[in-house]
């Protein structure tokens, strides 16, 4: 009796040690399949499908509140990611849709924080451009969006929120031209402006490369300086300056003044890698150094996508230059000629102290 | 001298690669954006006597000033003493941060 006590202890333990073991893998495999769909486009598409077929199919309230939180998590995130890609890490998180059920406890809505409401049915598109809108109003520009003008802050939102809902449908990109830009052009004239600008800044691939990382440079350095008052003055200037820049690599001519602005808080230069030549990189790194000599601290190296090989062997030639480092790598939307794709790097140089500057010169120009 | 180069150029190939798939790690992290549907929000503005007011023309938005109705309410913003409303215009979407 005892014998067979004890030997059913350890058949009960041994099997509950295996089902735990096998619940716990279960889990783990259910939460890595939930993160693809979470990460992965494609997937996020497959999931919005299936929600939308279970709410048309069963009517199922809840389903029905599931498509429309995968809908929104698709369109915004398909952007993010994109995004995320072009600019600096840290900047742009996934939007994860979190339903308030009752807004009554502080659990499900803390102090300060915002619930945007949707509308089911005929207003939900509305509602889906609404909160792509309120999702890029909040999450670009963190911490320093109060020192950003309006009418810029307002039109680089507008812009991103755009790109999002236009690579869903036309329709919703009609929507967001009928309600949400129009809104904002009759609310601030300026914001029109703006948008433009940045649209065709966008087209050039300097939005996101350049104009973004630019915006919150000057804002970061000068939001604790006397320049504080002056982030709007920068900023306009900055934006013509790339305007200028964009316009003449159109033209095919560019004056030798607009590869590079000093100003008051930045100073940065671009470097537009073409197909090589005879010379290889050695030129790129001459004007490297040109740059540097001229006092510019940031550099933008943009290229092509067919040139993407060449154009790391000039990021990596430049960066083996003491004062250079490279700060990040990032893909770009469009390139310098209006095609998709391209790649970027950023850059900076750094402050040696006279008595560590002892670097042996590796660079293709020396070794020439 | 070509495999060598051959060899740093499959490095920087090789070096971009892995900083795209750490960037595609990035997706990782998320966001929380917290959203009420309209079946859940009705319901409770009833419950909390804020449905009447809204009728009443009594609640205005916390950054334009202008009456609050169902048809332009876009957000609520929970505070130390109640809820603020937002509308949805473009001037107060800006404002949301």
């Amino acid at each position: 009796m005892w014998n067979f006590l004890i030997s059913t202890y350890h058949t009960v333990t041994a099997s509950a040690v295996h089902i735990f073991a096998a619940i716990g893998a279960l889990v783990v495999i259910l939460g890595a399949v939930d993160l693809l769909f979470k990460t992965i486009p494609q997937l996020a598409e497959i999931k919005s499908k299936f929600w939308h077929w279970l709410a048309d199919t069963y009517n199922f309230r809840k389903a029905k509140k599931m498509a429309v939180k995968s809908d929104m998590e698709k369109i915004i995130n398909h952007v993010v990611f994109q995004l995320q890609d072009e600019l600096p890490r840290g900047w742009l998180q996934r939007a994860a849709i979190k339903w308030v059920r009752d807004i009554t406890k502080p659990a499900e809505t803390p102090e300060g924080e915002v619930i945007l409401r949707v509308r089911p049915n005929a207003d939900q598109n509305l509602s889906l451009a609404y909160g792509v809108h309120s999702f890029f109003s909040r999450a670009l520009f963190p911490k320093i969006g109060d020192l950003i003008p309006s009418d810029r802050r307002g039109g680089a939102i507008l812009l991103v929120t755009r790109r999002a809902l236009a690579s869903h449908s036309p329709s919703l990109r009609t929507l967001f031209e009928d309600n949400l830009l129009e809104q904002a052009i009759r609310a601030n004239a300026d914001v029109l402006t703006s948008f433009n600008e940045f649209e065709t800044l966008d087209n050039r691939g300097f939005f996101t490369s350049a104009l973004l990382r630019e915006m919150h440079e000057v804002t970061l350095l000068a939001r604790f300086s006397p320049l504080r008052t002056t982030i709007g003055t920068e900023l306009t200037s900055i934006v013509k300056h790339m305007l200028a820049f964009a316009r003449e690599l159109g033209t095919g001519i560019v004056t030798t003044a607009h590869w590079s602005r000093k100003g008051p808080v930045t100073s940065y230069a671009f470097l537009l890698v073409a197909r090589p030549d005879n010379n290889g990189v050695k030129n790129y790194v001459v004007r490297a150094r040109e740059r540097l000599a001229e006092g510019i601290t940031r550099l933008y190296i943009l290229a092509r996508e067919e040139q993407k090989d060449f154009a790391l062997q000039v990021i990596r030639e430049i960066a083996k230059l003491p004062e250079y480092r490279l700060d990040e790598t990032f893909d770009l939307s469009k390139d310098y000629r209006c095609h998709e794709g391209g790649i970027g790097a950023l850059l900076v140089v750094e402050q040696i102290a006279e008595e560590d500057n002892h670097e042996p010169e590796t660079s293709a120009v020396k070794e020439a | 001298m070509f495999s060598g180069a051959y060899a740093s150029l499959r490095k920087m190939r090789y070096d971009f690669i892995m900083a795209s798939f750490f960037r595609k790690l990035r997706r990782v992290k998320s966001q929380k954006v917290r959203a009420v549907y309209d079946d859940d929000l009705i319901p409770m503005l009833e419950k909390l006597g804020f449905l009447a007011q809204i009728q009443a023309g009594e609640i205005k938005c916390k950054y334009t000033g202008e009456q609050i109705t169902l048809g332009n309410l876009h957000a609520i913003v929970r505070t130390a003493d109640g809820f603020d409303f937002i509308s949805a215009s473009a001037v107060a979407r800006g404002k949301l941060k």
